[in-house]
């Protein structure tokens, strides 16, 4: 579904050249979770807003459905992916209600006719488990995860086929963390989605994703299926992210490998 | 327990907030206890309280419209209504707090050198510019920070996440204090340097024999570093125990609520939660036969 094909990137900060990306090779297939695992400043974010279109990538080429994305997107290309970010105070404007926020996706892409705009909004908060109160209201009278709800709602106005998950959790409580993520499941499920999840929670990535790669100071430093990363990971690095895990039951402390 | 002194006893603590829809009540008659030297974790969801009763210790909560009533006795004195010149004497000396995100703990305007040099005055009021630099590059030498200078003389956007991290410890523990309140101090950080920031903590309190009263949501960290722990649920302790008995043999239906909202390693799928939880509150506390 999605082929990245050796992409490289670079920021050139006050002469220092940061390579944020070097060579990455992926391929996501329809039906996917693939998640994108590393600490902070690995590049995750950045092969994010790549895939989305937001930086152009200086080396490589990107595909989608067996189609090269050009420079520019069409309205069609931009479609078809979306993009559900980290915090979610900072991604709905205050100054709108939820009612304006959904209906601007609704409208670019024209999904339905205006008059059906409010029946297709409330159809979108129906889909995240809230009800149709929530349209009058403004994004400071809701709690984190309502707030991160609205922010999945809006990524599924647009009617798309992969969403991008920029650590949805993290900003979250593990109760209300356990809550988004079985919504999100539900929803992969019923609009037939591709998920690409990128977070540094292992332990989410081992129960949600199929697929993962682990990437460290840009470069790609293991991938394969979920099952065979946990229970035999090569790459020390990849032991030292999953011994960083913080557990609770004493059985999970004996499926972390050894550190050599 | 009983070589320890009592270092910390919240006893009967209510606080509300007088709001336009009316009095809202956040905590409900909390009763906790610290030792010298213990680590005690105070977990919950958001919301259940658990910020508010670190700011009620440091004297934080003045305004008109909040209303306290209860004790906290810290060395032998009630310190719930001190003033605010006499609180100065002890924030900072005597208690230290870290809070959830170092970005904003920090001040964006000035070097780390010049905030260290305020924390500095604390310790003696005479102390003169380049001893407090000393002084302070000594401690970041300390968490193996190895370029102290470089650090001293960075704004606090220059330093990453986890580096601003250490800093913010730093601080908090260069004057030695007898306590040590952490506002989930790990929840900004990504897995690896959440690690290395808990054992820091716990290697710097161990030395120093500072008690820790660490405020979180993740039952893994707590398991991390705790040695007793109190169940929050909207301004009621619902369980308290030691670690052993709260992870071997959890009580109360909130406790294992938390619990099983974490992902386990094992890959059996995710947690499953109730769509119509009961009112947790409503269910007596749990205390666990003491030791």
């Amino acid at each position: 579904m999605i082929k990245i094909d050796n992409i490289s990137k670079k920021f050139i900060i006050k002469n220092n050249v940061i390579h944020a990306l070097q060579n990455i090779n992926l391929l996501i297939e329809e039906g996917d979770c693939y998640a994108i695992v590393g600490e902070s400043g690995s590049g995750k974010t950045t092969l994010a807003n790549i895939i989305l279109g937001i930086y152009k990538q200086d080396k490589g080429k990107l595909w989608f459905h067996e189609q090269e994305v050009k420079k520019y997107r069409s309205i069609k290309e931009r479609k078809f992916i979306q993009f559900v970010q980290q915090n979610p105070t900072s991604t709905l404007n205050p100054k709108k209600t939820i009612r304006s926020t959904l209906a601007l996706p609704l409208k670019i892409h024209s999904i339905v006719k205006n008059i059906d705009l409010d029946n297709k909004i409330k159809e979108l908060l129906s889909y995240v488990g809230l009800n149709s109160d929530f349209m009058t209201r403004y994004p400071d009278t809701l709690s984190g995860g309502q707030k991160q709800r609205v922010a999945i709602a809006r990524a599924l106005a647009s009617e798309p086929k992969v969403l991008i998950l920029d650590e949805p959790t993290s900003a979250l409580d593990v109760i209300v963390q356990a809550k988004v993520l079985n919504l999100l499941l539900d929803i992969k499920k019923k609009f037939n989605l591709t998920y690409v999840f990128i977070t540094h929670d292992l332990s989410v990535v081992r129960n949600i994703a199929n697929k993962l790669v682990v990437m460290n100071q840009g470069k790609i430093e293991e991938q394969g299926e979920t099952k065979d990363v946990f229970s035999n990971p090569k790459s020390q690095y990849t032991k030292e992210l999953i011994n960083a895990i913080p557990t609770v039951l004493e059985s999970e402390d004996k499926l972390k490998p050894s550190l050599d | 327990m009983s070589m320890y002194k009592k270092l910390l006893k919240i006893k009967d603590l209510e606080l509300s907030f007088k709001m336009y829809e009316g009095m809202s009540y956040i905590l409900k008659k909390i009763n906790l206890e610290l030792d010298g030297g213990e680590k005690v974790a105070l977990v919950g969801e958001s919301g259940s309280g658990k910020s508010v009763t670190t700011k009620l210790i440091l004297g934080l909560l003045n305004q008109k419209n909040v209303y306290k009533n209860g004790k906290i006795i810290f060395n032998n004195r009630d310190i719930l209504n001190l003033s605010q010149n006499e609180f100065k004497k002890i924030r900072g000396n005597n208690i230290s707090i870290i809070f959830q995100d170092p970005m904003a703990a920090l001040n964006p305007v000035f070097k780390i050198k010049t905030q260290f040099h305020e924390v500095n005055l604390n310790y003696s009021n005479k102390i003169s510019k380049k001893d407090s630099y000393i002084r302070s590059c000594n401690a970041l030498e300390k968490v193996s920070i190895r370029d102290p200078e470089r650090v001293m003389e960075s704004y606090p956007f220059q330093l990453s996440g986890g580096l601003a991290q250490r800093v913010v410890i730093t601080m908090a523990m260069i004057n030695k204090p007898e306590l040590l309140l952490a506002d989930e101090p790990s929840t900004a950080l990504d897995v690896t340097v959440q690690n290395q920031a808990l054992d820091l903590m716990d290697d710097l309190t161990r030395q120093t024999n500072t008690a820790v009263l660490l405020i979180t949501h993740n039952m893994g960290v707590v398991r991390k570093f705790a040695e007793k722990v109190y169940v929050i649920y909207r301004g009621v302790i619902v369980e308290e125990g030691t670690k052993k008995q709260i992870f071997d043999n959890p009580g109360h239906p909130y406790t294992n609520a938390l619990l099983n909202a974490i992902p386990k390693l094992s890959g059996e799928g995710l947690p499953k939660h109730d769509e119509n939880p009961p009112d947790y509150g409503l269910i007596p506390k749990y205390t666990h036969k003491s030791q």
